[in-house]
């Protein structure tokens, strides 16, 4: 969870990733900044995330983020 | 049978809501149903056939994705450790592959026929003119809203494929959300998760709901009637005859129709929207106050949301997630660094969505060229986002200083009156030559000398009286005043009052009347 | 049924009772003619609100249809040549449905003895926009204030140039018609209207029927000459309709060598309407009509009708004024004559030719 947090403070650091649940909701997180993020994540985590999981559910909040994460660790 | 028109306002939608409301809760999707297929049937007749075979090919492959999965998954348990499991699961995505395939490609064939061949044969026959062959242009009727359910259709396969949720089983409930009678003409395009349940649940009427969608309606009419139709004499004349006009006149012909445009297409769907509410049908928003918008990447998030969501989830994201943007975006990465890699994997995958937008209005180089116009500014955004950044930084400038807001409110703007310029010219040629012409003959007077006579002193006063009305209600829920909402929680004689004093604006300002032809609805083009 | 439910019920159609009561009361405000000089109103509506002000029971003839009616009869020729009082009210691009209620709005304080309906408008037809008129026409005739609603566009506007003769207005440009001579073998397109009298069409011709035959109305039918909107499958399917009907059908595209009339000098627009030479033969051609059927009045020397000789001299000083001349050609004039005025100073320091 630390490691996500650093990768979404490099991206914007002017938000308080542990509280925001709406990140893709209220445009916080823009599609260029999604572009990193995957493939930060996808770089440190090991992971392949694919089309089905881009959702705003799954990006909605650092929590939420985590949580994917996990799952597909575990594939 | 348009949805502004008296015929529809004041007979087909109280009616369909009375037999609505009077049969058993069970039946009332069949009555939204049958609705829905009765003014698809005003407008393009036997047509309708097409849009039921295409709720039933919709529907079949849906549960042709699903029948895969569950096989799938019985096939899955019967294996023991892990690596068989994930043999399975790969030779049975092949499978769903190719069932998403073949409902994909149907879908947007049909499309493509009906929109683009012609334009295509068209142009083949410039080049083949040139070695004397002609082909025949095809005679394709245009059925109504096909660029709209489309799109939902499409959106409603790929959700499955992906098992963001399940197929649905019953024809009828998947019919209705693809062609429910006000959004069919021109969208919002919803996700069906968004309207269907409510759509097929037959929930009574309530008074909230009807007085919401009717405050709706008429705002909705306001805004069409009183200074869109208007406006319409005045960019129908200066576009149709702009070789005769130059300079200040282009710049205002730009600004005319954007506004044209805009009041046109979110009044449409504020009657859509009302209409839908009415019947506890919650559609999604398509406009939220565009104008108010800082950069053409935050327009495209405030305008015509409905279809922009559906790039970014249908087009934008399976794009960038893709294993060839991927691979691309780890090479680039080491090679050039993140931020080039970043603009890179931007450009590839924000490429296809704007060929995809502009041409999905139309088939036309002059749409092409207004989806490149936009990929080229947005992908210049991207690129400058940090550059921008670390400059304001280095100058000690806060960039949410009110004036620096306002200067990018007005550069948006100028993106805007210009796409839009080129978007309704005749053709690509002349959206060049009517832009080109801006920067000849600048004179302020001539407008005054050269206006049309189409529009008279009074159309000014209207559009104008009208126009600041609308923006002062937008700047209001922008700051968070929510107007609607404080009208409908206002007791019913304050309430009734100021649906009288829309009313009457629309009846006395409206333009209609005998001998009025009314305007068409720009998106039902599309 | 819930107590809710029932209020909510009582709630809707209150309001829709103060919403008739508020259209009502509205209308009965909206009094055109007690608000403003007539002449302000240039609108569709100009005809009829002209209309309410002919004292009661003077018009003898009332002559219905598009713009081809109107542009081809001039109500103060045939004045001048037989006293008989006529008046034009048909306007442009008229469908039938709206054409009904000119008869009806017409017939409140008029009994004429004929109507004369110019053909076109039977041939017209778009269902959509005829389905929408089915709904509004009825609305705009019981309430003046859908009706007039454009009125408030005369406080704002300057006033018209146009002035109306018993529904006619003074067109004199001559444009002649240079396409093949005899046009009744040629083919038409035009898609707002069909060659053939469509059922609904049929329908409201039936209904007009009716409501002249109620008030002992002859219907005439007839074609004005026009080389643009007439070919023999109009005329015989005209005639045909007529005969149905059992009314009189007087198509004056074959007649209109024995009418004179000139396809050089007659035209204003190319073939497709009469100017005021072409309406002058026309209304020669229906005085001798109507004074070999002895069946209407002479009324010149009456003094009731001196309003009449009035307006004949008026009307021949502007046919004078206008000397050829559109209302076009003047509006245009009048408006570059303003344009240098004001802008004579700018003009002068600023030598660039202005494009607009």
């Amino acid at each position: 969870m630390e490691e996500l947090l650093e990768i979404l403070q490099d991206i914007d650091d002017s938000v308080d990733y542990e509280n925001e649940t709406a990140l893709i909701d209220d445009h916080i997180l823009d599609s260029f900044g999604i572009i990193t993020l995957i493939s930060e994540i996808e770089e440190h985590f090991d992971i392949e995330v694919d089309a089905a999981e881009m959702t705003p559910e799954n990006f909605n909040s650092a929590a939420a983020m985590w949580k994917m994460i996990q799952r597909l660790q575990e594939n | 049978m348009a949805i502004y028109t008296n015929l529809y306002l004041l007979v087909f939608l109280p009616v369909v809501l009375i037999i609505y409301q009077l049969v058993p809760k069970k039946a009332r999707w069949g009555v939204l149903l049958a609705a829905s297929y009765a003014l698809y049937i005003s407008f393009s007749k036997y047509l309708v056939l097409l849009l039921m075979a295409t709720s039933a090919f919709t529907w079949g492959i849906g549960l042709w994705l699903d029948k895969i999965g569950t096989e799938c998954k019985e096939k899955q348990a019967e294996c023991t450790d892990r690596k068989q499991k994930s043999e399975v699961k790969k030779e049975f995505q092949k499978k769903r592959v190719f069932a998403l395939r073949v409902g994909v490609l149907v879908l947007l064939g049909i499309l493509f026929y009906v929109n683009y061949l012609n334009f295509v044969i068209e142009n083949m026959n410039l080049f083949l003119g040139k070695l004397g062959a002609q082909l025949p242009m095809a005679r394709v009727m245009f059925p109504m809203g096909i660029s709209f359910y489309t799109l939902e259709a499409v959106g409603y396969i790929a959700d499955v494929y992906w098992e963001r949720y399940p197929a649905e089983k019953h024809l009828g409930k998947l019919a209705l959300f693809l062609s429910f009678f006000p959004q069919i003409m021109e969208g919002p395009i919803a996700r069906y998760p968004d309207t269907s349940d409510a759509l097929f649940a037959g929930e009574p009427l309530n008074m909230a709901n009807l007085n919401e969608g009717f405050l709706r309606i008429i705002w909705g009419l306001f805004k069409k009637m009183v200074v869109s139709d208007r406006l319409s004499y005045l960019t129908t004349h200066l576009f149709g005859n702009y070789k005769d006009y130059h300079g200040s006149f282009i710049i205002l012909a730009a600004i005319a129709y954007t506004v044209q445009l805009y009041l046109e297409f979110s009044g449409s769907i504020d009657i859509v929207i009302g209409s839908g509410k009415m019947f506890g049908v919650t559609l999604p928003e398509n406009f939220n106050q565009p104008f108010s918008a800082q950069s053409a990447a935050e327009f495209w998030r405030r305008w015509h949301m409905s279809l922009g969501n559906w790039f970014k989830n249908y087009v934008f994201y399976p794009i960038t997630v893709s294993p060839m943007v991927k691979n691309w975006n780890k090479t680039a990465r080491k090679k050039y660094g993140k931020y080039w890699a970043m603009v890179g994997t931007s450009a590839m995958a924000l490429f296809p969505v704007w060929v995809a937008t502009g041409i999905w209005h139309g088939a036309g180089w002059k749409y092409l060229f207004y989806g490149m116009y936009y990929f080229v500014i947005l992908l210049f955004g991207v690129a400058m986002e940090p550059i921008k950044e670390k400059n304001y930084a280095k100058i000690g400038l806060d960039p949410n200083v009110w004036w620096l807001k306002t200067l990018r409110i007005l550069k948006t703007w100028v993106i805007i009156f210009t796409g839009e310029l080129f978007f309704n010219a005749v053709d690509l040629k002349a959206g060049f030559h009517m832009f080109f012409s801006i920067f000849g003959n600048f004179h302020i007077s001539s407008i005054w000398k050269y206006w049309p006579d189409a529009i008279t002193t009074g159309d000014v006063w209207a559009i104008c009286v009208g126009s600041v009305i609308v923006w002062i209600v937008g700047f209001l829920k922008e700051h968070g005043v929510d107007v609607r909402g404080k009208i409908l929680n206002a007791r019913t004689p304050y309430k009734w009052s100021v649906y009288y004093l829309i009313i009457f604006a629309i009846l006395l300002f409206g333009a209609y009347g005998t001998g009025y032809q009314p305007v068409d609805l720009i998106y039902a083009g599309f | 049924m819930t107590h809710d439910s029932g209020k909510s019920i009582v709630k809707l159609i209150l309001f829709g009772g103060i919403t008739l009561l508020l259209l009502v009361i509205a209308s009965a405000m909206m009094k055109p003619t007690k608000w403003f000089d007539e002449k302000l109103i240039q609108d569709r509506n100009a005809r009829t609100v002209q209309m309410m002000e002919q004292p009661d029971n003077t018009i003898d003839v009332l002559n219905l249809g598009d713009s081809l009616s109107t542009a081809g009869f001039s109500p103060m020729e045939l004045w001048r040549d037989q006293g008989y009082t006529s008046f034009n009210i048909g306007a442009d691009g008229m469908r039938m449905n709206e054409a009904y209620y000119a008869v009806v709005e017409a017939c409140e304080k008029q009994s004429p003895k004929y109507l004369m309906i110019e053909s076109l408008v039977l041939f017209r037809y778009a269902m959509g926009q005829d389905l929408q008129m089915l709904l509004s026409q009825p609305l705009y005739h019981r309430f003046a204030f859908l009706k007039y609603h454009n009125i408030w566009k005369s406080l704002v506007e300057e006033k018209g140039l146009m002035t109306y003769y018993r529904g006619y207005t003074i067109n004199e440009n001559v444009w002649e018609y240079d396409g093949e001579e005899d046009y009744l073998d040629l083919d038409i397109n035009d898609p707002n209207s069909k060659m053939s009298i469509s059922a609904f069409n049929g329908l409201i011709f039936d209904r007009i029927k009716r409501f002249c035959d109620e008030r002992g109305i002859e219907i005439i039918i007839y074609s004005m000459p026009s080389a643009k909107n007439y070919n023999q499958v109009r005329i015989d399917a005209m005639q045909s309709f007529a005969d149905e009907k059992g009314v009189t059908y007087i198509d004056l595209n074959e007649r209109s060598d024995e009418l004179g009339i000139d396809w050089d000098l007659d035209t204003n627009d190319g073939g497709d309407h009469m100017n005021l030479n072409g309406a002058r033969k026309v209304v020669k051609y229906f005085g001798n009509y109507f004074r070999e059927k002895l069946s209407l009045t002479d009324h010149r020397g009456d003094p009731g009708y001196s309003d009449w000789d009035e307006e004949l001299v008026e009307y021949d000083k502007l046919v004078k004024e206008m000397d050829g001349k559109s209302y076009l050609d003047i509006y245009t004039e009048k408006k570059n004559k303003e344009w240098d005025e004001k802008y004579k100073k700018e003009d002068t320091t600023n030598n660039n030719d202005v494009k607009k």
